[in-house]
């Protein structure tokens, strides 16, 4: 398999104040291959931020790997010392994170904040610098708005315009692979549309690699080749698209799908909404059987006490459930 | 804007102060230690624009002390004689910085006509110019000393937030000694195993270490928070995840949330070492006579007949207050503008 990045088991453990240890990744599968578009879709708590976190290796203190490999372009991400990872980190793998609000600094002018990552990783001069961050914004930017933008402080841009110069910053060292997590959590839904339309170019490129974290399934449809669901910090499903979306083979895929609103649905005046019954596991318990065994819908006896593991591989889709064995 | 106004207001005041203070020779008509055996005690020299004859004069100008005739204490003027006040006149040499000297002073007048706006003490040296020289030395040792606490309580305030872990724990530990001890009567101790004569320039400096050493406990405390707090936020994590180092991340992203922090502090700090000072110099514990400083110059004031007949002598006590009260207000300016940083 010619990947870009393989996750192989991947196991992340949070050390709580109290003694209690939270298993946010329970063995983690999945990889992403140049110029493709994974798609990571989960409920809040089902790990996807940490993935995104793990990734880079900008893990809070109290977390720890414990088991699992990484690889990126050929290297093992968790063999690299904290100065390899920092030449990769923004260069080869950028981030995109969750609150661009949050993440641009409130007293520094965008464009700084867009050519501090190349001074961090390319050796161009200022003006050149400046030049290439203007570029950029010009780019994800409609009208002649990016050249102004490069003086404004975040506080003077709208969500959306924070949202795009957040993009630039990832975008600026040409990486291979940008880690989007949840990039229009923070945004009303006509700037969602907008800023969905700059990854739709983005993607038609084909010039990177994107993980695109959302708990969101519809906007997955066009935006990515691949489909990795998780749950309880496990990939529960993953496969093409398509086939996730129209197929889903995994019970929890298959009702989460069931709980978005089909266009007519809003016909149907008092039409009650599907939800999947129960609450996912705590995570600090670690099961032996499977982790959605207690919601499951289509359960049998063995799934209590066993954990499927990977099973109905085809293929490019795997599934971890026994009903496919 | 009134706010504003005000501000403006405080920040002209401040800095006409310290650069009196610190261009002291400049600005003082006499030497520090300069004598008027013959006139101790004299009464601030009044300015006039009337003379003798009812004339009136666009420029003031002054008379000359004469010890009353009759043999009672106190000072007449001799109005027979008028000198006018002259701006930029020659008089003493006075060190500007080191090596350089100038003979230039703001005000004066024509010898041998004396003008000392504050009056004089019991050895007739002019009071103004005393608290000019002396307000240097109290200022700078508090600006200096809060200087040093500062810079110490900022480098181990951000060693202690940043690294956190075991760095963390020692040097928050050693803060909470430091806290614990009172810092002024350390200051006494310190004191109290050197001789009792020291020079001017050791007094000053022993202060300053003294300080520097004791005092950074409590901004450290203070810088740690925010960096703690800042080391936190969604951009110092953005930029890591972009590649940042540790000091590229600290320099950028977390230092300029100190800044004003550290402001407000030195503005806390700055007159709580003057009164350190002054309290040592008052004590006869810090710099010692010929030499002014805000602390011995209230020495005078434990006298009963100095309060009841020299009153010219407690003005540096409201030098004192004047000060205190402009720092106390900078911080709450200072403050505000945290506040508004903040939120």
């Amino acid at each position: 398999m010619n990947a870009l990045l393989i996750v192989d088991d991947l196991h992340v453990r949070f050390s709580g104040s109290h003694g209690g240890t939270v298993h946010a990744l329970n063995g983690v599968h999945l990889h992403v291959r140049a110029g493709e578009v994974l798609g990571i879709l989960g409920e809040s708590g089902s790990g996807k931020s940490t993935l995104a976190k793990s990734l880079l290796r900008i893990l809070p203190k109290n977390a720890e790997i414990s088991r699992g490999a990484m690889t990126f372009e050929g290297r093992n991400l968790l063999q690299l010392s904290e100065r390899e990872m920092n030449e990769l980190r923004g260069a080869r793998l950028a981030m995109i994170p969750q609150d661009p609000g949050l993440s641009l600094n409130p007293v520094m002018k965008v464009g700084d904040q867009i050519t501090e990552v190349l001074r961090a990783h390319c050796n161009s001069d200022a003006h050149r610098r400046r030049v290439h961050a203007e570029d950029i914004l010009q780019r994800l930017l409609p009208g002649n708005a990016g050249r102004s933008m490069y003086e404004a402080y975040p506080h003077q841009l709208s969500g959306g315009q924070q949202q795009r110069v957040v993009i630039a910053q990832a975008l600026a060292c040409e990486p291979t692979l940008i880690v989007a997590d949840e990039p229009t959590a923070a945004l009303d839904a006509a700037t969602e549309a907008e800023i969905l339309e700059v990854f739709r170019e983005l993607k038609a490129e084909r010039r990177r690699s994107f993980i695109l974290i959302t708990h969101d399934p519809t906007i997955l449809r066009e935006l990515t080749d691949r489909v990795a669901v998780m749950y309880a910090g496990r990939v529960v499903e993953q496969g093409p698209t398509q086939q996730i979306l129209t197929h889903p083979r995994h019970p929890y895929v298959k009702g989460l799908l069931a709980c978005l609103l089909p266009q007519d649905d809003l016909r149907i005046p008092g039409r009650k909404l599907r939800t999947i019954a129960g609450a996912p596991p705590d995570p600090r318990g670690t099961a032996s059987g499977c982790n959605f065994f207690p919601r499951c819908s289509e359960r049998i006896e063995r799934c209590e006490s066993a954990h499927p593991g990977t099973q109905g591989a085809r293929e490019d889709s795997q599934v971890e459930c026994f009903l496919y064995e | 804007m009134p706010n504003r106004l005000r501000t403006v207001i405080l920040i002209s005041f401040l800095a006409l102060l310290h650069l009196a203070l610190l261009f002291a020779g400049f600005f003082a008509p006499y030497d520090f230690a300069q004598q008027h055996r013959d006139l101790p005690f004299a009464p601030p020299t009044r300015l006039h624009l009337v003379d003798a004859a009812g004339t009136w004069h666009a420029w003031p100008f002054v008379h000359s002390l004469r010890a009353n005739v009759d043999g009672s204490d106190g000072y007449t003027e001799d109005v027979a004689q008028a000198y006018p006040l002259r701006l930029f006149v020659r008089g003493n040499a006075f060190q500007i910085v080191g090596p350089w000297t100038a003979h230039v002073h703001l005000f004066g007048v024509a010898s041998p006509g004396q003008i000392f706006l504050f009056g004089t003490d019991d050895f007739g040296r002019d009071e103004l110019s005393r608290m000019l020289f002396g307000g240097r030395i109290s200022l700078f040792a508090g600006i200096l000393g809060a200087t040093a606490a500062l810079s110490v309580g900022a480098f181990l305030g951000v060693l202690s937030g940043f690294y956190s872990g075991w760095t963390d724990a020692v040097i928050m530990r050693t803060s909470e000694l430091f806290l614990a001890l009172p810092w002024l009567y350390l200051l006494f101790a310190v004191r109290a195993i050197l001789p009792l004569r020291v020079k001017t320039t050791d007094a000053f400096l022993l202060f300053i270490v003294v300080v520097g050493l004791v005092a950074w406990a409590r901004p450290a405390r203070l810088v740690r928070g925010i960096v703690l707090s800042a080391r936190e936020r969604h951009f110092a994590l953005a930029a890591r995840a972009m590649g940042a180092s540790n000091f590229h991340v600290l320099r950028y992203h977390i230092l300029p949330e100190i800044y004003v922090l550290l402001l407000t502090t030195a503005a806390l700090l700055i007159p709580q070492f003057v009164l350190a000072e002054v309290t040592l110099s008052f004590l006869g514990l810090g710099v010692g006579e010929p030499i002014p400083t805000w602390g011995n110059l209230l020495i005078p004031m434990q006298k009963y007949s100095v309060l009841r007949s020299y009153w010219w002598l407690c003005l540096p006590a409201f030098a004192l207050v004047l000060l205190f009260l402009a720092y106390h207000w900078a911080s709450t300016t200072l403050q505000a503008a945290l506040g508004e940083v903040r939120s």
